[in-house]
């Protein structure tokens, strides 16, 4: 892409792909350690089913 | 938790087991068709589509920024319906939904500022106008920050979907605030170019590659919100467990 406003365009999609990265990188994240803290209290309560 | 005063509802899909059953499948697939739908939406909007005569090449970033700011109030629309959910039938599952929305939506209300601001530059000459649908825009992303930072200031679930329920309703006033912003005032914004009662008046070289994309943003937030809600589950879960293991040891 080029033109005069080329760093505007290429801006707009880093800031819109880069929310989505950060996005889906919590969702994962948060999931991971969702499923850590249950696992530990399902140790703890000896209903481990695993 | 009193029942006494809800409407029963159905015991299918929203069951929370059965949910998760049926989430856990649909997720995948999801993601696939979120990533081919990208793909197709992306060669459209950054090759395949014209310049605007006016606009240039920003015309661009509307394929961002259009459908972020559209899931932007679909995410306060989901919270509402669940709103509604959790006062009237009082189901778990409800506050899930809004409560995993919640983010989604702050994140696309973010994009759909910072895109749009990038837009602005070039083509207003300002980073930033206090324009009727910028600012409405700007109080939904502090709508979504305050709800969640409601979530967390509550620590007990029940009382939390209730209070942050009552919110949502009020809140979404500033839906069609926004929604109407552009007709009721003068602003620099321009009006609605795609839902319009007399129908899209944006050529179809540039509405197909925005549609596509409007597709896949809907389809990565209903993949994240399924996961998130996934999430919220196993999180509500393991407080349970953690509370019966306490009154056990007690």
């Amino acid at each position: 892409m080029s033109g005069q406003y080329a760093a505007f365009v290429i801006s707009a999609y880093a800031i819109g792909f880069g929310t989505i990265a950060g996005l889906i990188a919590w969702v994962v994240l948060d999931r991971r350690s969702a499923r850590a803290a249950l696992r530990r209290a399902e140790r703890a309560s000896g209903t481990d089913r695993r | 938790m009193s029942t006494t005063s809800s409407a029963p509802v159905p015991a299918s899909i929203v069951n929370p087991g059965r949910f998760g059953r049926i989430a856990d499948k649909a997720i995948p697939w999801l993601a696939g068709a979120t990533v081919v739908a990208f793909a197709v939406g992306l060669y459209y909007a950054l090759w395949a589509s014209p310049e605007d005569y006016q606009q240039g090449a920003t015309v661009r970033i509307m394929y961002v920024h259009v459908p972020s700011a559209w899931l932007a109030m679909f995410g306060y629309m989901v919270m509402t319906f669940a709103a509604i959910g959790t006062l009237v039938w009082r189901h778990p599952l409800a506050d899930v939904s809004a409560k995993a929305a919640a983010p989604l939506g702050a994140a696309f209300t973010f994009m759909a500022l910072a895109t749009g601001s990038v837009w602005g530059k070039p083509m207003w000459g300002a980073w930033w106008v206090w324009d009727a649908r910028l600012t409405s825009m700007l109080i939904l992303f502090f709508m979504y920050l305050g709800l969640i930072a409601l979530w967390r200031a509550i620590d007990e679930p029940s009382r939390a979907a209730r209070v942050t329920a009552i919110v949502i309703l009020v809140g979404v006033i500033n839906i069609p605030i926004i929604k109407f912003s552009v007709d009721w005032w003068n602003t620099l914004h321009q009006p609605a170019s795609v839902f319009r009662f007399d129908g899209p008046t944006i050529h179809a070289s540039m509405l197909t590659p925005l549609l596509i994309m409007a597709v896949a943003f809907m389809l990565l937030f209903t993949t994240l919100h399924l996961t998130a809600m996934r999430t919220e589950l196993m999180r509500r879960r393991a407080r349970a467990l953690r509370l019966r293991t306490a009154r056990g040891s007690a």
